[in-house]
């Protein structure tokens, strides 16, 4: 447009015929002009005052209800926060009269005292079995003790009962135990709880306790405390990656006081312990390592790890696991339910989730023979579906821990010591091995902090009482 | 640049702002003759205003009543931050606008004006012909986009300087000349394409 038809246009515009306004117009408007003008004025300045006021009260309320709501939801988290510290204490007084009324059935009757596991009666008459008939029938005595904390009745107990009534009998579901895993006798409790847990779990082992749930599911349930941190832990996939339980733990063992057994996540734990990669390459990476325990006893037990990690959002994936039965005879989620198949509907970026699998390997295995296939299903941020596929051999399952990365090697530490507490066990040789891990690499702090309270907690030990009757 | 017609009512009512100050103060007191004193200083710009922008003088009028009529029950809440005549132009675009877009009723069957064409100084067939494209300007005008509409309109039929429709619009005075701009782009290209 040229600035001479602009300044036409404007020209047309500014000399657009200027009407002069009808006669009697003004007279119109005047009569229009209200009689009450300054009362006009008056009363819309008394309602836009009241409007005022009004508005002000309504975002009052509102302000009030948004504080108190926040103020509430942060007070209830607080409350949260600070209950649960003493709820992993063993000393905590809530129990106690479940344990009381437990004590009174067994002293009403001696068969109801064998279906009561919380009995510290019950557990003490199992401790001296276990004494008389050493390690093998110690193995029965761990799913006693790990009820015993929680106070509560479990479904496995009969089986602990029966075994109690029947030495035979107990020594037979010991030795069919296929996972059953000893350091050295001040670890036998742990061995117990895995012995617990894999007949909750394996039809093969012990048909009778193959049903019920395993017994921290079954704490979860009775004991309110434990119901608490379940709900709110995170999880990725069903696996705890709540970092506060390893908070937990750590303030109880620097405050001089030992973990409840139930209180121990040890899920949780080992993700702590794996923590995160360096770096993703991809939107998601699957991870699978596997090497036998960090404290070879000569068994064919080894240590499954899958990790997960992200580096951008992933939507609807779904995780899979599958044990070659060929190669495996037995194997269990350390710390949690076993499940094959678990989905996430969306990840955010930076998350990684970690679950340890424990296998009872089988012999004359050949060396390339795939132990383990984990598989990862997602949708990428772009839209795409995407797969991963790893597999670990059995030559890779039975490999040295100390060959392994200095991830695997800490989220077995940590599953380790997460199962020495809930079994109130030592933990000396966890602390031992992660101060060698430490020592290799100084710059480690999670290493460093595995080996002291791990240390910290052994010396606990001894020194306070676990509630565990012993 | 050609002078505008509009002009001196503008520069007649920003003069006045001091006195148009103290008559408000008088009218919030409840004077009567300090609103009527406002109203006769206001109201031909504003049927101006309204004329150029409806083409029709009577409804005009109606318009710069029903204008006045909204601004007195409006006046309390006039916070004296822009003059009040450009306050009162806002309304009265209001109202024209809720006018034009009020369902017709009724039908007018009066002849259509030719008042203008009473001058005897000029030849008829070339006020006619002015007439008749000062009315396509008016519609190629009333075709603008609303933003551009009421800027063209506020600064050349209702004398409003760039600064006070900048305050209206709550925009910077260089965003008003460039919309001016554009509503001049606009224009020629809908006056061009009538033509042919």
């Amino acid at each position: 447009m040229t600035s001479k038809r602009k300044a036409e246009l404007q020209r047309k515009l500014s000399m657009a015929p200027l009407p002069k306004p009808p006669d009697g117009l003004a007279d119109r408007i005047k009569r229009d002009i209200p009689n009450d003008l300054g009362m006009n004025m008056a009363r819309e300045r008394e309602r836009f005052s009241r409007f005022s006021a009004m508005s002000l009260r309504v975002a009052a309320s509102v302000i009030v209800l948004i504080g108190g709501a926040f103020l509430g939801i942060r007070l209830l988290s607080e409350m949260q926060t600070k209950n649960q510290p003493p709820a992993s204490v063993v000393s905590e007084p809530a129990p106690k009269p479940a344990v009381m009324a437990s004590r009174a059935d067994v002293e009403k009757s001696e068969s109801n005292a064998v279906a009561v596991a919380s009995a510290p009666v019950a557990t003490q008459k199992v401790n001296i079995n276990r004494q008389e008939k050493g390690r093998a029938f110690g193995g029965v005595v761990g799913g006693t003790v790990g009820s015993a904390t929680a106070g509560v009745k479990t479904e496995a107990a009969p089986v602990v009962a029966q075994a109690a009534e029947s030495k035979d009998d107990a020594k037979t579901i010991t030795a069919e135990a296929p996972v059953t895993v000893a350091y050295g006798t001040e670890r036998d409790a742990l061995r117990d709880k895995e012995a617990a847990e894999d007949r909750a779990t394996t039809t093969t082992m012990a048909p009778a306790a193959a049903a019920p749930p395993p017994p921290a599911a079954k704490m979860a349930k009775s004991a309110p405390f434990v119901e608490a941190i379940t709900v709110t832990r995170s999880e990725l996939f069903g696996i705890s990656v709540d970092r506060q339980a390893f908070e937990r733990i750590k303030f109880a063992i620097e405050h001089g006081e030992r973990p409840a057994a139930s209180s121990v996540d040890v899920e949780a734990l080992i993700n702590y312990f794996a923590g995160a990669p360096d770096r993703v390459r991809r939107d998601a990476a699957l991870d699978l390592e596997a090497s036998l325990r960090p404290v070879h006893d000569g068994s064919s037990t080894a240590l499954v790890r899958v990790t997960v990690d992200t580096a951008a959002a992933i939507h609807d994936a779904t995780l899979e696991i599958e044990f070659d039965p060929t190669a495996v005879s037995a194997h269990h989620r350390i710390g949690g339910d076993d499940v094959d198949t678990a989905s996430e509907s969306i990840m955010q970026p930076s998350q990684s989730v970690t679950a340890l699998y424990e296998v009872t390997l089988r012999p004359n295995v050949r060396p390339h023979q795939s132990v383990a296939t984990a598989k990862l299903t997602y949708v990428s941020a772009g839209g795409s579906e995407q797969m991963l596929n790893r597999w670990v051999s059995y030559n890779e399952a039975i490999g040295a821990w100390k060959n392994r990365t200095r991830r695997h090697r800490l989220a077995t530490l940590g599953a380790i010591w997460g199962e020495t507490l809930r079994a109130s066990g030592s933990g000396a040789d966890v602390a031992l091995k992660a101060e060698e891990l430490s020592k290799q690499e100084p710059k480690d702090e999670k290493a460093k902090e595995l080996a002291t309270l791990a240390s910290a907690s052994s010396r606990l030990r001894s020194s306070s009482p676990t509630g565990s009757g012993r | 640049m050609a002078s505008f017609p509009a002009q001196a009512e503008r520069d007649e009512v920003t003069a006045r702002w001091g006195e148009e100050r103290r008559l408000l103060a008088a009218i919030r007191g409840g004077d009567r003759t300090a609103a009527e004193e406002l109203v006769e200083r206001t109201y031909s710009a504003v049927f101006a205003s309204l004329c150029r922008l409806c083409g029709d003088r009577d409804l005009a009028a109606d318009l710069t009543q029903e204008t006045y009529q909204k601004a007195w029950a409006a006046l309390p809440r006039f916070d004296g931050r822009s003059q009040f005549f450009t306050w009162l132009y806002r309304i009265a675009y209001t109202t024209f606008l809720n006018h034009v877009r009020r369902p017709r009723r009724t039908t007018s069957i009066d002849e259509p004006e030719a008042e203008e064409i009473r001058d005897g100084s000029r030849p008829v067939d070339e006020v006619i012909e002015e007439n008749e494209e000062s009315e396509r300007l008016r519609a190629a005008v009333l075709q603008l986009p609303e933003d551009l509409r009421f800027t063209v309109t506020a600064h050349f039929w209702g004398g409003l300087a760039v600064k006070e429709i900048a305050g209206i619009e709550e925009i910077t005075t260089v965003a008003i000349r460039k919309r001016l701009h554009r509503a001049f782009s606009i224009l020629e290209s809908l006056l061009t394409e009538e033509v042919q």
